[in-house]
């Protein structure tokens, strides 16, 4: 199913126990990827990163995830601008859109 | 496979006030001043050669500057330099109708087009580039999932367009302007089609020549496409001549022409024009079906909705071809390598669509309200006082061709007459006093009426 994305719009989408969410990277730009380390599972949205580097912390171990690791497992998806529609898996009636704030995009 | 990523060591330059070829391009007389406001045609194409300079000095254009006058003229001269490459004959038995053939296909002046073709397509169709942009790991079925999710979301609702001309004063006149903006690609529907049926790629191309010889009506005339299309300009008094409203068409509806051009003519971007292809076949059958009601209850029983009425039906046969007998057999050949790009130039016709239709909105509004924006008062006089107000006088007769400015600008005539036009029906009577304020991106011409005529534009430039 499509679900779209954007800063000021829909950031996290839900499918059952599956969470998604638009991480900005400085490399790659905006991409939806799932919020799970895949070191422990941990929640990427609330990860961080150093100014300037291009790896993105897990707030749990601190296990570093390089973008384009993030872009390797990113959802597949169009930029059009700052909106991004990616095809997330599942049926449309187990979609939730959300509006998060994402302490890992810095805001 | 070793996979090359060897590139040639060329970056064709953009257009830069350097290039002596774009010059001497819209210095053709068949680009210069004609005999009447209005005057278009395959051949004569009126584009302001005097203001060449915005373009040559223009950066590459955004989003937002799809409607400035450097990127009208730009796609006025894209326009030309593709259609030298199909084929008008001359409109009328003289030899001055032969002459303008000649000269429109003459091999300098084809030439010269060349030259600048690349400059104009990276100044009007970059920006693409970087505002729509695939990622992620694409499969066959994530591909056709997402491509079918899209075409069902630009398919719900109502067309915002046809609510505009429904809404307007003049629902009529309104409805005739939406159908010259038409013109401009629906008389030669499918050229830019043609040029991807030539060469060898199995059984997609043969999808894609079905999808064309339908276009065609099968070599019956009366069923070719543009050939209902002109049924439907003749019955509401519209003339079905190619690019007879050649000034009047606005830059994003000439920008819609030109990107199938751009990917159609560079088979680089093959996989885009299947993406985009689809994209239109996808999404028509809706907005005509919508439009042939639109259209009817604008102008009454006597209009043709039939190209209207035959696509709302053929075109869901063209959307399932475009998917599954053109991408799909593409796709199987290449791999999913190619899916990016499809997708890609899905996305692109839709941004580009969207612009399009905002553009359209705002002409109609300003046609339809074309008495509404005369002013008078101490808004004139205050704008007169602004630091950027450039006088002009003018001679009888003498024609503005239509162009548009990048700013909300005053017009005032301060003495003599002069009819201001908007569009091919819509015009202003305008004396001595009268002033307009004249938004910016909104299409105008003037023609001088008087012996001599003085007026003053003053740029309303805080609205920039």
């Amino acid at each position: 199913m499509i679900a779209t994305f954007s800063p000021d719009g829909h950031t996290v989408a839900t499918v059952g126990d599956d969470r998604f969410v638009l991480l900005a990277t400085p490399t790659h730009g905006p991409l939806v990827v799932r919020d799970r380390c895949r070191h422990r599972g941990g929640p990427l949205r609330l990860g961080h990163r150093e100014c300037g580097k291009n790896k993105l912390s897990c707030p749990w171990h601190g296990f570093k995830v390089s973008d384009n690791a993030l872009l390797r497992s990113a959802a597949p998806a169009v930029r059009i601008g700052q909106t991004v529609r990616a095809l997330l898996p599942g049926a449309p009636e187990a979609l939730r859109l959300l509006r998060m704030e994402i302490p890992a995009n810095g805001g | 496979m070793t996979v090359i990523r060897d590139k040639v060591e060329y970056l064709p330059a953009p257009v830069s006030i350097r290039d002596p070829a774009l010059r001497r391009y819209v210095d053709h007389a068949l680009f210069g001043q004609p005999d009447h406001i209005g005057a278009g045609g395959p051949f004569r194409r009126p584009m302001r050669p005097q203001d060449i300079n915005q373009v040559l000095a223009s950066p590459l254009l955004t989003a937002r500057q799809l409607t400035t006058n450097a990127a009208l003229m730009a796609h006025r001269i894209l326009t030309t330099i593709y259609e030298q490459d199909l084929v008008f004959l001359p409109q009328h038995r003289d030899a001055g109708s032969f002459a303008d053939f000649s000269a429109f296909y003459s091999h300098e002046l084809r030439d010269i087009g060349l030259m600048c073709r690349t400059g104009l397509e990276r100044m009007t169709f970059q920006w693409l580039d970087d505002e729509v942009r695939p990622v992620g790991k694409w499969t066959v079925e994530g591909m056709r999932e997402f491509l079918k999710g899209r075409l069902a979301e630009e398919n719900a609702g109502q067309s915002k367009v046809c609510a505009e001309l429904l809404g307007a004063r003049d629902p009529a006149a309104a409805a005739r302007r939406f159908l010259v903006q038409l013109s401009g690609d629906f008389l030669t529907e499918a050229s830019a089609m043609a040029r991807n049926t030539l060469g060898a790629y199995g059984p997609g191309l043969s999808g894609l020549f079905t999808i064309l010889i339908d276009e065609y009506g099968y070599g019956v005339h009366a069923s070719k496409h543009s050939t209902r299309f002109e049924d439907t300009l003749r019955s509401v008094g519209l003339s079905d001549q190619v690019h007879h409203y050649w000034p009047w068409y606005l830059p994003t509806s000439l920008a819609l022409v030109n990107y199938f051009h751009y990917v159609s003519a560079h088979h680089d971007r093959f996989f885009r024009y299947i993406g985009a292809l689809l994209y239109t076949e996808g999404t028509l059958h809706e907005v005509n079906r919508q439009q042939s009601i639109m259209l009817k209850a604008a102008l009454g029983p006597d209009v043709d909705t039939l190209y209207f009425d035959e696509h709302a039906q053929i075109d869901i046969l063209h959307s399932d071809m475009a998917l599954e007998r053109v991408i799909m057999p593409v796709v199987e050949r290449c791999g999913p390598s190619v899916i990016p790009e499809i997708v890609r130039g899905f996305e692109e016709f839709a941004v580009l669509q969207a612009l399009a239709d905002e553009d359209l909105i705002g002409h109609i509004r300003w046609t339809d309200g074309l008495k509404e924006m005369r002013v008078h008062g101490p808004i004139v006089e205050k704008a007169m006082q602004g630091p950027r107000v450039l006088t002009f006088t003018e001679s009888a007769g003498e024609i503005s061709v239509p162009h548009v400015h990048d700013v909300d600008e005053m017009f005032l005539v301060e003495s003599g007459s002069l009819t201001f036009h908007a569009c091919h029906d819509a015009h202003i009577e305008m004396n001595a006093g009268d002033a307009i304020l004249i938004p910016r991106g909104r299409l105008h011409g003037t023609v001088i009426t008087s012996g001599s005529c003085t007026y003053r534009v003053a740029s309303m430039e805080e609205n920039a």
